[in-house]
């Protein structure tokens, strides 16, 4: 699997996401994690607001 | 010979102009409308059309193809046969959390509540944005920063934070090493320059725009096209903007966005998920930019993101706003980009709104 991911035009790494079937029960990874090969962060994928 | 376009790759045709773009890198490109009539039918085949051509048109013609090929947008299928083989599969991936999106907009920490933060956990929001009205001194928006712990066992995916530029508030981001378990996504406007730091699980960007929350919301520009192919499909069927999205305005009443004209209720004796289930809550969520007046006949129409809040009619009390939104100065009659807000009519329309 690539260790980076191209979301928006940025480059970012991905946060942990653990399969599972209840949405609710999927949990992300803290901070330490962040640097493991592991680790996926999912940033959002449209704007929140158009302030700018 | 035929062309094939990759599944990433998608057309839209405008009233003047058409466009095309790829999901996958960002490519986008205004193309001829000529262009756009011939690519919409995969079964053109080309060899039978170079044919008919006369020289002048023929040189034309291997220039589109040649722009596909160069551009990587597509590839050369020799028989209708080989075409049948590439299948087009290109789904949207929906969330299965009724929610997704919630904006909060707030004047102290106060409002950052325990009974806020479980209606976000119960309720599975993925996407936080916190604006932190103007007017709010720097050292009030260290102590709201200083409650984004609070928010670390839901199960968010990224907190944004939009907030007014302060130099000690700059300084206490670059300090700070645990403000939050989840990626924050922090802007600071009304700053002396732009600056772009990145700080592990913090992105801070600094502008120079002066932000008012909430009336300058709904800013529509070549800037902000999204060129992802799940925001695509979604905008083929949902609204790019107000779909499982809600929010809190800065007096707790619940709203599809805080912008927006009809609230169900006050955070204070209203659920959000009663505020969910009200009956119009999700009127506008299958509002496409296909059934909103001019954006119908815009190319753009699928990259842009829609703003129900500040529209052409904006103000009146209508059952079901559908009218172009009032900060877009594009043209797609004429294919002209103009500022709005210089626009006179444009400019009496924003006085009116409240």
């Amino acid at each position: 699997m690539k260790k980076k991911i191209q979301l928006k035009g940025i480059e970012v790494s991905l946060q942990e996401w653990k399969e599972c079937g209840n949405v609710k029960a999927v949990k992300y990874s803290s901070n330490s994690n962040i640097k493991s090969d592991k680790t996926k962060i999912f940033r959002s994928p449209k704007y929140y607001s158009l302030l700018y | 010979m035929f062309i094939k376009l990759f599944n990433s790759v998608k057309i839209t045709a405008g009233a003047k102009n058409a466009i095309i773009f790829d999901t996958d890198n960002g490519f986008v490109s205004a193309i001829p409308k000529d262009f756009f009539i011939l690519l919409s039918n995969e079964k053109q085949n080309y060899t039978i059309l170079r044919q008919e051509l006369e020289a002048d048109d023929l040189e034309t013609l291997n220039e589109y193809i040649d722009f596909i090929i160069s551009n990587r947008l597509g590839f050369i299928v020799n028989t209708q046969k080989e075409l049948q083989q590439f299948k087009n599969k290109f789904t949207f991936n929906e969330n299965p959390t009724n929610l997704e999106y919630f904006i909060l907009d707030i004047k102290d920490e106060r409002d950052i509540d325990g009974i806020t933060i479980s209606q976000i956990q119960n309720l599975g929001i993925r996407y936080l944005q916190i604006r932190v009205l103007e007017q709010v001194n720097a050292y009030d928006i260290i102590n709201i920063l200083l409650r984004i712990f609070l928010l670390n066992n839901c199960d968010l995916q990224e907190i944004s934070i939009v907030a007014k530029y302060d130099d000690s508030l700059l300084k206490f981001i670059k300090e700070s090493k645990n403000l939050s378990s989840k990626f924050l996504d922090i802007t600071l406007h009304s700053g002396d320059e732009k600056k772009l730091f990145d700080f592990g699980y913090i992105r801070l960007n600094v502008i120079t725009n002066k932000i008012s929350i909430p009336s300058g919301c709904g800013c529509i520009s070549k800037k902000n096209f999204i060129l992802s192919g799940n925001f695509y499909l979604e905008s083929k069927v949902h609204n790019s903007c107000l779909y499982k999205k809600i929010s809190i305005d800065s007096d707790g009443n619940i709203r599809n966005c805080p912008s927006m004209p009809q609230s169900f209720g006050n955070i204070k004796d209203t659920t959000l998920e009663d505020a969910l289930h009200h009956k119009d809550f999700k009127k506008y969520w299958n509002i496409t930019k296909d059934s909103i007046e001019i954006c119908k006949d815009c190319e753009f129409r699928y990259i842009c993101t829609d703003c129900r809040a500040y529209t052409e009619i904006g103000g009146n009390n209508i059952d079901l706003d559908v009218s172009k939104p009032l900060k877009c100065g594009y043209n797609p009659y004429s294919g002209i980009w103009e500022d709005w807000s210089i626009n006179p009519l444009k400019k009496r329309l924003l006085i009116i709104i409240p």
